[in-house]
């Protein structure tokens, strides 16, 4: 009887070992290539010709938002109580988009561009009836803005961005006056500095603003024939002596108009500043992207994301970045934008591993022709969208360039 | 018919958990879970995460969403976990199985 139990007892006890052996493999193994199987399907989200089905999927929603306003509304106000600058991003990531999607679909091209329309028209509309505060965060008004009157390259900066890269696509006699005004005046602002930048918040410049300026500087000497590309040499001359952090290599995210570091090297700034800098600086745009990549692209199991800052910053921390995941450090604001910077300097590893995660984590829905990711907001999308749909208006102005303005120093 | 459901029933509750017929329903019962809660639209809610729902701050909201997120995961961790798992355990019960009759035989 005694033998019987203890064989049985044996047996039970072989078969529970089996099976803690049998789960701990299997956990291995899945945990090892669970990745595999949600990083398929990139070609659905990025075309090198062409426009992917859920690149076309995904803007048919922002589409709708902006031409059946009843259903923008709501989520664009939801956004707005996170934050306002939020809003205006949203709307410049997707007119940047929509501009790219107009050089990839040309059959498409008007519809792209008459939604890229109502969105210049509707945002310079709000600046003008609503004043600069609209698309800033609270604390704009707290302080008082250096230089007089009070502008915030913030808006300027976006604004010309989308300005230029609609007429990139067509030009629109009504725009030039408005993009080479808002040139001038942000040349003017930023002269004013010692570091060449303008306020984005009272006495606050941004890295990701004044990149975003470049840029649009740069598309605008395109469209007009004028050359900015001395102003443009100086400010990343400038920029390399004294905007850059000794430990990461980084540029810093926000300065004082003297250049006194506030914020450190950003993930949800410097993918950006990278992106932005390809138009003006090549090499050194691929310094701060490989910087980036080393200080802030991480990846567990496969599964890729960026964290919002390095493991050196020790320093005060932005606000308007979102929610950074505790533990991983992953934050999801600098992971979209990494998106869009991986997918500019060609880094294919890097975007899937990104894509892996948006897959697992996204919680997209297909319906009607229309695709949304449940986990991002109307911001995260746009920039989502940009990034699959980015490539030509960049080429173009490239391609417009003289030959010698890409390499450092020259 | 009654009888009939009787015995799947006896017969699921004689299932040993460390077995391949454990593991496989584990992964079953996760899996008609996780196909219930999609059924029923629970997706949805995890756009509270990212304070794109309408309903976001309200707990009920934030509750199903939290459900939804552990009902998510069991199905994309779990759930192969367990398919596997009982594979490999039933390879290795017909391997030992082999080898104990061949010990019988010789």
């Amino acid at each position: 009887m005694q033998r019987t139990a203890s064989i049985r007892f044996a047996s039970r006890s072989k078969r529970i070992v089996l099976g803690v052996v049998c789960l701990t493999l299997a956990t291995a193994v899945w945990l090892s290539f669970m990745h595999v199987f949600f990083s398929t399907g990139c070609s659905d989200y990025y075309s090198e010709d062409g426009t992917g089905t859920k690149a076309r999927q995904l803007a048919a929603r922002h589409v709708a938002l902006w031409t059946k306003p009843h259903l923008g509304r709501g989520e664009m106000a939801r956004m707005r109580s996170s934050c306002a600058e939020w809003d205006l991003m949203a709307r410049t990531f997707f007119v940047l988009a929509l501009t790219n999607m107009s050089l990839r679909e040309p059959d498409k091209q008007q519809l792209y561009l008459d939604v890229a329309d109502r969105i210049i028209g509707e945002t310079i509309r709000l600046e003008a009836e609503e004043g600069i505060y609209h698309f800033l965060m609270d604390y704009g008004q707290y302080g008082s803005f250096v230089n007089k009157p009070a502008r915030s390259l913030f808006l300027d900066g976006e604004i010309a961005l989308m300005l230029g890269a609609r007429q990139m696509v067509k030009i629109r006699e009504d725009y030039r006056p408005l993009l080479s005004q808002r040139v001038d005046m942000m040349i003017d602002y930023m002269s004013r500095s010692s570091v060449l930048s303008a306020e984005s918040y009272p006495d606050e410049c941004w890295t990701f603003c004044n990149s975003v300026a470049l840029a649009a500087m740069t598309i605008s000497d395109v469209l007009d024939g004028r050359n900015h590309s001395d102003f443009c040499s100086k400010w990343v001359e400038t920029a390399k002596g004294e905007l850059v952090d000794p430990q990461t290599g980084i540029l810093y995210s926000s300065y004082t108009l003297d250049g006194v570091p506030k914020d450190g090297p950003e993930g949800s700034t410097v993918w950006m500043v990278s992106h932005c800098l390809q138009l003006v600086d090549e090499e050194f745009a691929k310094d701060q992207y490989i910087r980036a990549k080393r200080e802030l692209a991480r990846s567990f199991l496969g599964f890729g994301f960026a964290r919002e800052w390095p493991e050196s910053w020790k320093g005060p921390r932005d606000i308007d970045a979102g929610q950074v995941i505790p533990v991983l450090q992953a934050s999801p604001s600098s992971s979209g934008l990494a998106f869009v910077a991986a997918r500019s300097f060609g880094d294919t590893s890097l975007l899937k591993a990104l894509l892996a995660s948006l897959q697992l984590g996204g919680f997209s829905r297909e319906k009607d022709d229309t695709l949304t990711f449940y986990t991002c907001n109307q911001l995260g999308e746009a920039v989502l969208l940009y990034s699959m749909a980015t490539g030509p208006i960049w080429q173009k102005v490239k391609d417009s360039q003289p030959a010698t303005k890409h390499q450092s120093g020259k | 018919m009654k009888e009939e459901s009787q015995t799947i029933r006896t017969k699921l509750a004689k299932i040993r958990f460390f077995s391949p017929e454990g593991f496989f329903v584990c992964a079953a019962i996760i899996t008609v879970i996780f196909v219930a809660m999609e059924a029923l639209g629970l997706r949805s809610s995890v756009a509270v995460l990212a304070g794109a729902s309408p309903g976001a701050g309200a707990p009920a909201t934030l509750g199903m969403a939290c459900l939804y997120l552990l009902g998510y995961l069991a199905f994309v961790v779990l759930a192969p976990i367990f398919v596997m798992g009982s594979i490999f355990l039933l390879l290795v019960n017909l391997i030992t199985g082999i080898f104990r009759r061949q010990q019988r035989h010789f």
